[in-house]
């Protein structure tokens, strides 16, 4: 069996990801995908905790099937909003929304 | 066994009122737009009502058996209170603002009640899996409030920065308690007190990595330096009420799960984390109070005053005791009235003249006296003058933390508290000394003027007679310690 | 009648001042056009302030007629709020505390506020404020009376803040007025106040952080008997009263926070007279009388104490030397009595200390009115436009005289007593600080000498254009207290009214200030065997209470004849109506003192000095006070302002930056920790 070390490695490695990702990225939309790889990070770790360390109660796994439901309604909801300036701004590009400042 | 579903009406109550408030604004489209606001301060006040009820309640609700993942307490009962007051008054003061800047007046009175019902659960929560499903129930109320405004850009751009920031501060808090579930094995609040205490000597870097990464997400949600920085944009961007909003029943809420949860899941690893908070503390309120003397804006002076006051209210957090908790419980419900007393100024003046710039405060103590006066008031509370209800509660946060061995923070906390005072003094200077730019008196409508006066008379009962909010503040943060 | 009181009846002298603070609010609720006349305000809040002060000295009567003179009168102590946190316990109960020092605060307060007020109906007249002036100053008077009555360090501390925050209100009363050429804006002068006496209040805040943690009390009396058993460690009680005397040397306008008192007059005279006269600037050294045992526990908190007073009292008084504006001489003069006060209190003398802060409330309230007389008169305080008014204004000149004389010194009026006691203390401690008192006490004679030549003899020198009645209004359409229009000055009427004399609602309390102004030093007479010493020492405990030096002749013939020789002095320079004086004139005094050619050599490099001195030293000390001190202070606000310029810079707008500084800040925790964990 693979050991855990392993998994939990490849989820730092996903969040680090994900974190260069939203430091990176101009785009609203891809910040944005690159939060959801933080957080598919944060599944990986949960579920192996759970299976490694405490496989009952399968508290890890009920975790991230809410961190997946509230993951899709979070991407909802930026998407709405990054809609929203598109529509008014013409761009997805967070460096260009720069009116509130100091 | 069945859970006590008996223990949420409170929830129900706003959860039903606010299907309700959208209901009748779809049902009735002829309906003027500042009553769905009227309807839903109502439910908020019976949601209000119907929280006194459990005063003395201790009572866990177990999803399954074993596992509560939510408590009804005092503490409870009184963060319960302190929310649904906020929502009434931040409803009072959107109705006419809402009326005459945005639409959909229904689904914006509807949020705002889910919201607090988000900041109800943040504040029972005991177990880690439903606390942050109430912090992003509320953080997503906030993220469609601020950036309600559709056609402004300036919300537009508010509510992108306060979204994307704060999925990403979830993203990293989610992380953390996915540290703390591996090293405890529990979700439980009480579950993961059980294993830290018995975790032995050694320090496990994995498990204060997890802090760090909670007090990141906790701190942002708070605006804690250095996690604050959509603050001010989110301030200004926002709709004017939500951003009163955004300062009370947000950061209450916010700082009730804080509390709760290290006082009760972490407080075996206090010393592991309390240096960091304190540090945190420190930063937050020098950076809150120094940067806002330089602002130009009411609502960014207000972001970055409230974010000095987080500095204050962390110093609890870090002392981690009893009397920590019932000053802050008690600096919160002073603060909150404070704020929203200023706030219901601000918006008068906003409907009036459309402005929120310092600057054209100016005269307004010729324009509106009664404004002008109210707004010194609030002023001088928030700056801890003695009389208002900002200084006592402030004092008691300081004690509490010199107490907890905490003097410097203390310190600290006491030179920041009198670099407040000079920028709150700016204000003033402009609204009495400053010839007004727009001649002419204007009045104060009636029922806003109602509740300024309500807020005002609050502000000095607190500082005069503090005893009775202080007694059931020290009540409701006894429970936190039963243990 | 003065047998016994009870607790209301002392909580009265409290409430009435805040009754009539609370009642002239309220009529600001009733519609404009069926308001009381504001007379009626005003003379409602003096028949209170008159009932207070008279429960005041029932009060002093009882205190004085019990078993001890002056022992304290205890009272209960009433919950007003308690918490019981695990194993902390804070509670915070409001009491008085009635004893000698009590009392004689009480009567001095309520007095010099009963006359303010009086003397305001004249002065203030047809100003557009005045219910409001007369609610700020009901209210300033009800914190200070809750002050001095304070049982505890934390009512202490509200009722401190509160005088602070009644001070800025007062200060800035005109605050729509313009600045006058040179000097601040009313509005200004009371930012700078308020936050300048805040600063001390940090160390006085944190000093009371510290003892609580430390005693877990509030209580003064307890905590100074802990202090006195040195039950807590020295070096805390040390803290504590370093912390305490931050807080004191702000309010009381010590080196290096006296900065805000000058600029603080451009309040109404009346309340320069009240506030930074007799009572605020006076609670500093109140606070320390307070707690004396604490002090005496500490050596090295009473030698800052008296250092700190000395250099004060030197500062200041040399600059009273060189200003033009008469109220700044009053101001200059008041900083440096505070000083000689706190060097009372730090050389030991609590009783020298306290009598002369009764004393100097008493000539230099007159004094302060006094001047708001003649600026009534003559509609400017700029000496170098008055001159010869003792001709038109003959009461005002008078009490002002003795005022001068009791300040100067000469017996045996009371300054006189009071000074010389204090020399006296200084004589037997440290004889550095003696020749500092000795210097200031010859100072003083001449710098109020050189204010009355200037303000009283030669000629008229046609004051300030404008009208002088009073009456400005809260955005300066009309000139007063010498707030002269912006233009005023450019088109000045070549002939105007000459000045006259104030009405009786201003010379009356001027006539009755004079009383106390001679008389009140005979209650602590050598020759009537200390009577007042040995009332204010039994606020103390018994181990500190010393006895008084014997008089000594000496110190008293000595420090007499300097205060002549100042008046002499002023008296050559200034009398003939001259208004600057050259170089060369500077010698003449010694011709005529020293006639004989014997000590010519000598003099001759005496007036060189002397002229360099006056010229170059004193106005180099007034620039360097104006600048550096002065700029000092000013310059932590600016620093302040521009780290907060720079920090503003990292708010770019930018949602990258913003997540960049978020994930850094969790970084340096993380990495913050590898360290600490590595160690």
């Amino acid at each position: 069996m693979i050991p855990m070390e392993h998994v939990l490695i490849l989820g730092a490695a996903l969040f680090a990801i994900g974190m260069y990702g939203v430091l990176a990225r101009r785009n609203a939309v891809l910040i944005l995908l690159s939060v959801e790889l933080m957080l598919n990070a944060v599944n990986l770790n949960l579920i192996a905790f759970n299976v490694y360390l405490r496989p009952n109660p399968a508290t890890g796994m009920v975790f991230s099937v809410f961190v997946i439901v509230i993951a899709a309604a979070e991407a909802g909801l930026a998407l709405a909003i990054i809609l929203r300036l598109f529509r008014n701004r013409r761009t997805a590009n967070v460096d260009e929304a720069d009116l509130l400042k100091w | 066994m069945n859970p006590d579903y008996s223990l949420l009406i409170p929830e129900y109550i706003l959860a039903v009122w606010a299907a309700l408030v959208v209901a009748v604004d779809v049902m009735m489209p002829k309906l003027r737009r500042d009553v769905p606001a009227y309807l839903a301060a109502l439910g908020a006040l019976a949601a209000g009502i119907a929280s006194v009820l459990y005063i003395d309640v201790n009572k866990g609700f177990e999803a399954i058996p074993g596992v509560t993942i939510m408590h009804v307490d005092d503490y409870t009962t009184y963060m319960r209170v302190l929310l649904c007051g906020i929502a009434v008054f931040i409803l009072l003061m959107s109705a006419q603002f809402v009326r005459m800047r945005l639409s959909h007046a229904g689904e914006y009175s509807a949020i705002v009640l889910v919201a607090t019902l988000g900041g109800m659960l943040m504040v029972e929560g005991t177990e880690l899996i439903t606390s942050w499903i109430a912090l992003e129930l509320l953080s997503f109320c906030f993220y469609t409030l601020v950036s309600f405004a559709r056609r402004e850009l300036r919300s537009n751009e508010a509510g992108l920065k306060y979204m994307l920031l704060g999925a990403f501060s979830t993203a990293l808090f989610l992380y953390g308690l996915s540290l703390i579930y591996g090293v405890t094995g529990t979700t439980t609040y009480d579950g993961i007190a059980a294993a830290l205490s018995n975790r032995g000597e050694d320090l496990t870097l994995a498990l204060v990595v997890g802090f760090v990464f909670i007090i990141a997400g906790l701190g942002f949600k708070v605006a804690a330096v250095p996690f604050h920085m959509y603050t001010p944009d989110a301030y200004q961007g926002a709709p004017l009420p939500i951003t009163a909003m955004l300062s009370t029943t947000s950061k209450a809420a916010a700082f009730a799960l804080f509390f709760r949860l290290f006082t009760t899941a972490f407080l075996p690893a206090h010393e592991e984390w309390k240096w960091m908070i304190a540090l945190i503390a420190a930063v937050t309120m020098m950076w809150g109070n120094l940067v806002a003397l330089q602002q130009t804006n009411l609502r960014r002076l207000f972001a970055y005053s409230s974010i000095g006051q987080v500095g204050f209210m962390l110093i609890a957090v870090a002392a981690a005791t009893q009397d920590a908790g019932s000053s802050l419980l008690f600096h919160m419900a002073g603060y909150a009235v404070t704020n929203l007393a200023a706030f219901t100024i601000i918006v008068v003046f906003f409907n009036r003249e459309g402005s929120d710039e310092i600057a054209d405060l100016a005269g307004l103590a010729e324009r509106q006296p009664f404004l002008a006066l109210a707004m010194v008031t609030a002023l001088f509370s928030l700056a801890g003058m003695p009389l208002f209800a900002g200084f006592f509660t402030k004092f008691m946060l300081f004690v509490s933390g010199w107490d907890a061995g905490l003097e410097w923070l203390s310190g600290v906390a006491v030179v920041a508290s009198l670099i407040s005072l000079y920028y709150y003094l700016m204000v003033i200077r402009q609204m009495y000394v400053i010839a007004p730019r727009v001649p002419g008196r204007f009045r104060t409508p009636a029922l806003l003027w109602g509740v300024i006066a309500v807020l005002v008379v609050g502000v000095f009962f607190l500082g005069i007679w503090p005893a009775p909010l202080l007694d059931a503040a020290d009540t409701a943060a006894a429970f936190l310690f039963r243990a | 009648m003065f047998d016994s009181i009870n607790e209301f009846q002392v909580w009265l002298i409290y409430l009435l001042p805040l009754a009539s603070c609370l009642l002239i609010a309220a009529q600001y609720v009733i519609p404009a056009p069926i308001r009381p006349n504001p007379r009626s305000l005003s003379t409602l809040s003096i028949l209170l302030m008159a009932g207070s002060f008279l429960l005041a000295l029932q009060t002093l009567g009882v205190v004085m007629n019990a078993a001890e003179p002056g022992q304290m009168v205890g009272f209960g102590e009433h919950r007003w709020l308690s918490i019981a946190a695990g194993d902390i316990h804070l509670d915070v109960p409001i009491g008085i505390r009635l004893d000698g020092l009590t009392a004689v605060m009480l009567v001095v307060v309520t007095a010099v506020a009963l006359l303010v007020q009086f003397y305001s109906q004249g002065y203030m007249a047809g100003d557009p404020g005045y219910p409001r002036y007369y609610a700020f100053l009901s209210l300033f008077t009800t914190s200070m009376l809750g002050l001095v009555l304070a049982d505890n360090m934390l009512m202490l501390f509200m009722h401190w803040e509160l005088v602070g925050l009644c001070s800025y209100l007062l200060i800035g009363f005109w605050f729509a007025n313009p600045a006058r050429p040179g000097y601040t804006s009313p509005a200004a002068a009371a930012k700078k106040a308020f936050i300048v006496t805040r600063a001390g209040d940090v160390g006085f805040l944190i000093a009371i952080l510290l003892i609580w943690t430390r005693t877990h009390t509030f209580n003064i009396l307890e905590i100074q008997e802990i202090a006195e058993a040195h039950r807590i460690p020295d070096h805390i009680i040390t803290l504590f009263a370093l912390g305490v005397f931050a807080g004191a040397a702000g309010k009381s306008a010590q080196f290096p926070l006296h900065t805000w008192l000058p600029d603080a007059m451009e309040g109404p005279t009346p309340v320069s007279a009240l506030i930074h006269a007799a009572t605020m600037v006076a609670a500093g050294v109140y606070l320390v009388a307070r707690l004396f045992p604490v002090y005496e526990a500490s050596e090295q908190a009473m030698d800052v104490v008296a250092i700190i007073g000395a250099i004060t009292a030197l500062v200041a008084a040399t600059m009273g030397l060189v200003m033009r504006d008469l109220k700044r001489v009053l101001a200059y003069s008041t900083i440096s009595q505070l000083g000689y006060m706190m060097l009372a209190l730090g050389v030991g003398g609590l009783v020298a200390g306290i009598f002369h802060l009764m004393n100097h409330a008493f000539f230099k309230a007159m004094l302060f009115l006094g001047s708001g007389s003649v600026n009534h008169g003559t509609n400017t305080f700029d000496m170098h436009k008055m001159g010869g008014l003792r001709r038109y204004m003959p009461i005002t000149f008078a009490t002002f005289v003795i005022g001068s004389l009791s300040l100067a010194g000469i017996p045996p009026l009371s300054g006189f007593w009071s000074k010389d006691e204090i020399l006296v203390d200084a004589w037997y401690e440290n004889k550095l600080l003696f020749a500092a008192a000795l210097t200031v006490a010859f100072m003083t004679a001449f710098y109020m000498f050189r204010a009355v030549f200037l303000t009283f003899f030669g000629e008229y020198r046609g004051g300030e254009p404008g009208g002088g009645h009073g009456g400005a209004s809260a955005h300066g359409d009309e000139s007063h207290d010498a707030h002269a229009q912006p233009d005023g000055g450019a088109h000045a009427p070549a002939h105007h009214a000459m000045p006259h004399e104030s009405p009786l609602v201003m010379w009356l309390p001027l006539a009755i200030l004079a009383v106390p102004s001679i008389l009140s030093g005979l209650v602590n007479a050598p020759f009537f065997h200390h009577p007042f010493g040995d009332f204010i020492l039994q606020s103390v405990p018994e181990t500190l209470r010393h006895e008084p030096h014997p008089f000594n002749w000496g110190i008293a013939i000595s420090s007499s004849v300097l205060a002549v020789l100042g008046i002499a002095f002023a008296a050559l320079l200034y009398a003939g109506g001259r208004v600057r004086v050259p170089l060369s004139l500077l010698a003449r005094p010694f011709y005529v003192l020293f006639s004989h050619k014997y000590f010519l050599d000598e003099l001759y490099e005496r007036a060189i000095v002397g002229g360099i001195l006056y010229q170059g030293v004193w106005r180099l000390a007034a620039w360097f006070d104006a600048t550096v001190v002065d700029g000092a202070v000013n310059g932590v606000a600016r620093f302040t302002r521009g780290a907060s310029a720079i920090m503003r810079r990292a708010q770019t707008g930018s949602e990258q930056s913003y997540g960049l500084m978020l994930t850094g800040g969790a970084a340096l925790m993380v990495l913050f920790l590898f360290i600490t964990a590595l160690r």
